[in-house]
């Protein structure tokens, strides 16, 4: 059977994404084949539909096309089966959004600076998730081809961010139950949002979270983002993730497309809960992880 | 022989004053009372067309309070939706001085009632000001909750405002003949459900807007002595009226009766002026220039060249653009969204007044 032509597209974090795929173990993911369109965030910006292919406006841009797709200087639509955007400004940071402001109902985990209406904090949601690139692409993919589109969000800041006058200010901030119900939000509406395009979300895996929004520290050691359109390793920012997030985060898009990816573990520890039987709905699947993730926070945090 | 009309000055004779005048170059009509530092805190409240001035303002950089800003993460268009940066606090149009008081009152006591909640397809609305969350609070609770907390920051403004710039609009409003609270719009507007034996319909006289006025004046000076106020007239006539006459007869009625009400008080007090704006919009000097097609909407013209006579007296130029002082990045947001919005009103022929956040516009849905 042919194998899957899969097209990535996507910014500075696409990097783990192309390091797990070009560090696959031999015989990994053998019913797909990816080709990455990927630059820098500015850059992606120089980029425009036409005759069916996203085409470049700026050189600079076509070089790095060129460059991290092994020679394609456009992205032709009708080449690929299934596309993958990584990143491209779809991203929520809850430290952002919720920072001194929450309604009625956060109020129950703490102090609330700003009281905003449920629906008013539903907007700011759709307000923090809208006018990126990733829904700006999918609507433009969905413009010339039926293909299924993915978009692996930016991921969450690492738990670092949960810096000590932020948490003195907010400590609801620190409360898994409270950050759960902001993220189960934020996965309701963002999903919404790519359904509009006929597009679906690959949420952030559990097995990369720490509290809801956040991303377990160890996944940006040794973070990895383009530079000259080489994937290096770098320090951690706290914002680029290394080759185990890639890997984790490839596996969990491909199997959306039937791809088993048999990509492999990485180096990173697995949380100690046995995966959640396969059989479960992706809803049910999502909602079982974060209940093994809540009981495996509380575990570290007694042991602390 | 000497008429006591001998010496006066042009402005005070009709072709010299208004017939020989252009509506673009008038001159005279407005002296003001006080100064306003671009220190000042000013407050803005009132009838949608309160809107354009309070934008003016800050464009010209008075400091115009806003004791509720949108929280960061919130759009523009979802801020305006949610009844941000609209006036000085979210509490929406104030378009009868007797829902001023009220909310001074409110503000005073800090408590909310369920008595003022309407619903509408198992949504909460609060009926003093049902167009800030137009698709309503999820509870009861949530509802009362965020009220108090409107409340509190409408006192801390009445407490903190140097200047109140306040616009007359309508005598006519709804009144819950259970509480005598008085609603901004008509109960099955916006949400609610309109009952005759509840809902009674209420145009006020002038005696009963100036002693309004007097109690509110009285009350937030009781809090704030120095307090300034700027009382303008709305120049958009109504939408519907609900007393018998026609809506012209209507119009003129409220309109005459809220001219006479500010010019009263701005002659009793020292520290209330009296702006124009109705004169400059409504009156045949203007030969109606400044009002759309449908003679109610008032043209962005029209507004300009209100603050331009407003600006000449109290310094700015008139400007609506962002200020200078703003960053490069807000000042191309800006250009790019008011393009978005030129286009938008281009294309659906909207005028500035359309553009306003006016509930009372929503009555013509009613319209045979």
């Amino acid at each position: 059977m042919k194998p899957l032509s899969v097209c990535v597209i996507g910014n500075s974090h696409a990097a783990a994404i192309k390091q797990a795929w070009s560090n696959r173990s031999p015989g990994a993911a053998e019913d797909a084949t990816l080709t990455f369109f990927c630059a820098k965030a500015q850059l992606m910006r120089n980029m425009a539909l036409m005759d069916g292919a996203l085409t470049p406006t700026e050189p600079e841009l076509e070089k790095m096309f060129r460059y991290t797709s092994g020679g394609h200087d456009r992205i032709e639509l009708a080449d690929y089966d299934a596309f993958i955007l990584i990143g491209l400004g779809f991203r929520f940071s809850l430290t952002q959004v919720c920072d001194d402001c929450g309604t009625q109902a956060h109020a129950n985990w703490g102090p609330v600076g700003q009281l905003v209406s449920t629906a008013c904090f539903r907007a700011m949601i759709e307000s923090h998730l809208k006018d990126n690139m990733a829904l700006q692409l999918m609507a433009e993919i969905r413009s010339a081809t039926g293909a299924p589109i993915l978009i692996c969000p930016t991921p969450f800041r690492t738990e670092t961010d949960l810096r000590e006058n932020l948490v003195r200010r907010n400590p609801r901030m620190t409360e898994y139950d409270f950050c759960a119900s902001v993220m189960d939000e934020v996965e309701e509406v963002g999903s919404a949002m790519a359904a509009e395009h006929k597009g679906e979300v690959v949420w952030q895996d559990e097995a990369t979270v720490s509290l809801p929004g956040f991303t377990r520290a160890e996944f940006s050691v040794g973070a990895v983002k383009f530079s000259d359109g080489d994937a290096e390793a770098g320090d951690a920012d706290g914002m680029h993730m290394n080759e185990d997030y890639g890997r984790i985060t490839l596996a969990a898009a491909l199997a959306r497309f039937g791809v088993t990816s048999g990509l492999g573990e990485g180096t990173h520890t697995q949380p100690e809960a046995p995966p959640p039987p396969a059989e479960l709905s992706e809803k049910q699947r999502r909602r079982t992880a974060k209940r093994e993730n809540r009981k495996r926070l509380k575990r570290e945090r007694r042991r602390a | 022989m000497k008429s006591p009309y001998t010496d006066r000055n042009p402005k005070a004779f009709w072709r010299s004053g208004v017939s020989e005048a252009h509506p673009l170059t008038i001159a005279d009509l407005y002296t003001k009372k006080f100064e306003i530092a671009q220190s000042d805190q000013i407050a803005t409240a009132g009838s949608c067309f309160a809107q354009h001035v309070a934008r003016y303002l800050r464009a010209n950089g008075y400091s115009i309070m806003d004791v509720e800003p949108p929280p960061a993460a919130l759009s523009d268009e979802a801020a305006a939706k949610f009844g941000y940066k609209i006036y000085s606090a979210r509490f929406g149009n104030i378009y009868t001085v007797r829902q001023l008081l009220q909310l001074a009152r409110d503000a005073e006591s800090g408590s909310a009632s369920e008595a003022d909640i309407w619903t509408k397809d198992g949504r909460f609305y609060d009926a003093l000001r049902p167009n800030v969350e137009l698709d309503g609070f999820e509870t009861v609770e949530e509802t009362l909750a965020l009220r108090r907390d409107h409340l509190a920051k409408v006192k801390r403004m009445f407490e903190k405002m140097d200047i109140l710039i306040f616009t007359l609009g309508l005598t006519e409003a709804w009144v819950d003949a259970r509480t005598g609270r008085v609603f901004p719009t008509a109960p099955g507007t916006i949400a609610g459900e309109y009952d005759p034996k509840i809902h009674v319909f209420k145009n006020f006289g002038f005696n009963e807007i100036h002693d309004d006025f007097v109690e509110f004046h009285d009350l937030i000076r009781s809090w704030n002595p120095d307090v300034r106020i700027i009382l303008t007239v709305s120049p958009v006539p109504l939408t519907a009226t609900a007393s018998n006459d026609h809506v012209l007869l209507a119009t003129t009625y409220s309109k005459s009766v809220l001219r006479a009400v500010a010019g009263a008080l701005a002659h009793e007090n020292g520290n209330i002026d009296y702006f124009p704006s109705y004169e400059m919009i409504a009156s045949p000097w203007s030969k109606g220039f400044f009002y759309d097609a449908n003679m109610r909407s008032v043209n962005p013209g029209g507004v300009a060249a209100v603050m331009r006579v407003f600006f000449e007296q109290h310094g700015g130029s008139a400007k609506a653009e962002p200020q200078a002082a703003a960053s490069e990045e807000d000042s191309r947001r800006a250009r790019r969204g008011q393009k978005r919005k030129e286009k938008r009103r281009a294309k659906n022929g909207q005028s500035a007044e359309e553009e306003a956040v006016c509930e009372e516009l929503l009555l013509e849905a009613f319209a045979p």
